[in-house]
């Protein structure tokens, strides 16, 4: 976890920490912002927006704050506000987005091609079940299992307590196993296939 | 934590490393015993590294983190606290047309406007439609008035009798063919006469072309089904609830009417103001003084009508020719 600020009056050095740190978050910040506005031109301009107040607050930051979790709830504090302004478009379905590249499977049967086409279908259909949750589980799944944020962190970004991001992550994580449920079947049979 | 029923809550803490000290202590202990919460933490973790398997779910385009770089580099105004970063290429270049998100981001007003777009939109197009086919309509009729005055139209039935030619024309056009029914009221004075009749073509169809002369002057009665075309346009003069529409084509006088779902259109050289072109063909008795002072006119002489009684619905007006 990134901590910045620890010396106020190395001022220089906390900005250059500042700078590289933030732009390590950047695709997380991005896949947030795409989480909540579901709109590829409003993600980046609520990207956008959180740098140039976190930069122009940066200071203020207590030495002791998480800069990640930090720069997520500017992002998500931007978005309530511009949904309380009816500025936010979230509604519109992002038509241009492309696929995000999946992750190459690193395991040794990616050399049979029918368990590298079993595992490309399923990742698609994970992040299609993702993205037809509704969006307070779609936010907690993208929090913890694609940012591993703690449930403290994901409790102060929302804004709730920790118990709340609790039994929300089950209830989603239920959800998605329930959307999945025909991949079960497919993975054990191929799992038996393969000798497990 | 000797129960099971507590541990599905647990195994998704331990696995998000939420346990400490004693609660993660009691969790290892009661994994080593349950071979039930064993299999329950292995298949849970296998799910959750499936689904962190399928990540990340976006990512920022390189254009984008290219702009973000220039952005955190950027150095700050010391007095403002904002980055000295003009973006190269605006992010809103992305951003849909703001009534497309508009329409989106509030739906019911949106799906309302739609509707009343859709709606005035089918009833400009049907009006103009309609339009289109009434001035078709009022072409063709003086199309087939100047043909036969031509003598290039002859007449396929020719008879002084309303009833022979009604007959000829039954069974040759595709509606229920019917002259206007004043002709054949009782007291009046007929100030025309029919001569015949032919088919003619309109839009892909048979329509009735009637010839009726008064004092030598041709009068021309094109009639179609009101499936075909509906008296529209010019200027509309109403009268017992039927509404005329007297349009003007060069010299010519073209008046349109629906009624018992046909549409006639009057062709004749009349060349005065739509309400006060009124002389009746067949006139009541009440219109003999008019119609003594028409027959006194040279038919190439203009005049004005002083009135004009309605014999019936059906009825053509004709009052002056030049």
């Amino acid at each position: 976890m990134s901590r910045v600020g620890t010396n106020t009056s190395d001022h220089s050095a906390t900005e250059q920490v500042f700078r590289e740190t933030a732009l390590q978050h950047l695709n997380g910040l991005y896949s947030y912002a795409m989480t909540l506005a579901r709109n590829r031109a409003e993600a980046e301009d609520l990207v956008q927006e959180t740098y140039l107040r976190a930069m122009s607050a940066f200071e203020r930051l207590r030495p002791e704050s998480n800069l990640k979790s930090w720069l997520f709830t500017i992002l998500r504090n931007i978005y309530l506000n511009q949904l309380r302004d009816g500025l936010s478009k979230s509604r519109v379905v992002a038509m241009d987005e492309p696929a995000a590249r999946p992750r190459e499977f690193e395991d040794e049967s990616s050399k049979d091609p029918f368990f590298v086409y079993l595992t490309k279908a399923k990742q698609a259909d994970i992040k299609d079940a993702i993205e037809r949750l509704p969006q307070a589980y779609r936010e907690v799944i993208v929090l913890r299992e694609f940012e591993d944020l703690s449930y403290e962190e994901i409790a102060q970004i929302l804004d709730c307590p920790c118990g709340t991001v609790m039994s929300r992550l089950s209830r989603a994580r239920e959800r998605l196993k329930q959307m999945l449920q025909h991949w079960r079947v497919v993975t054990s049979e191929t799992a038996h296939e393969a000798g497990e | 934590m000797s129960s099971c029923e507590d541990q599905p809550s647990r195994i998704d803490l331990y696995l998000d490393g939420e346990l400490r000290d004693e609660e993660l202590e009691a969790f290892n202990n009661h994994i080593k015993e349950c071979s039930s919460c064993r299999r329950e933490l292995k298949e849970r973790r296998r799910f959750l590294e499936q689904v962190r398997a399928a990540g990340p779910l976006y990512t920022p385009s390189t254009e984008f983190r290219a702009e973000m770089s220039a952005l955190l580099a950027a150095p700050v105004n010391s007095t403002t606290g904002t980055p000295q970063y003009r973006p190269a290429v605006s992010v809103a270049k992305h951003r849909a047309p703001f009534w497309l998100l508009w329409l989106f981001s509030r739906p019911v007003p949106a799906l309302i406007a739609c509707v009343l777009a859709v709606a005035g939109i089918m009833t400009l197009w049907t009006f103009s439609l309609t339009q289109a086919h009434a001035n078709a309509f009022v072409d063709a009729a003086v199309e087939a008035h100047r043909r036969q005055m031509a003598g290039v139209l002859p007449l396929e039935v020719r008879s002084n009798s309303a009833a022979q030619t009604s007959a000829w024309f039954a069974t040759r056009v595709p509606f229920h063919f019917r002259l206007p029914a004043s002709q054949e009221t009782e007291g009046q004075e007929q100030k025309y006469e029919l001569t015949g009749g032919r088919l003619v073509d309109f839009r892909g169809t048979k329509a009735a072309y009637v010839a009726y002369h008064i004092h030598a002057q041709l009068i021309s009665l094109l009639v179609t089904s009101n499936s075909t075309s509906v008296a529209s346009g010019g200027e509309k003069t109403i009268s017992r609830a039927i509404t005329f529409h007297t349009h003007r084509r060069g010299d010519l006088q073209v008046m349109t009417w629906s009624v018992h779902n046909l549409t006639y259109a009057l062709v004749s050289g009349v060349n005065l103001p739509a309400r006060q072109s009124c002389g009746v063909c067949h006139a009541s008795v009440k219109d003999k003084e008019l119609l003594r002072d028409f027959r006194s006119l040279n038919s190439r002489t203009q005049i004005a009508a002083k009135s004009v009684v309605l014999s019936d619905h059906d009825v053509w007006h004709v009052i002056a020719f030049r």
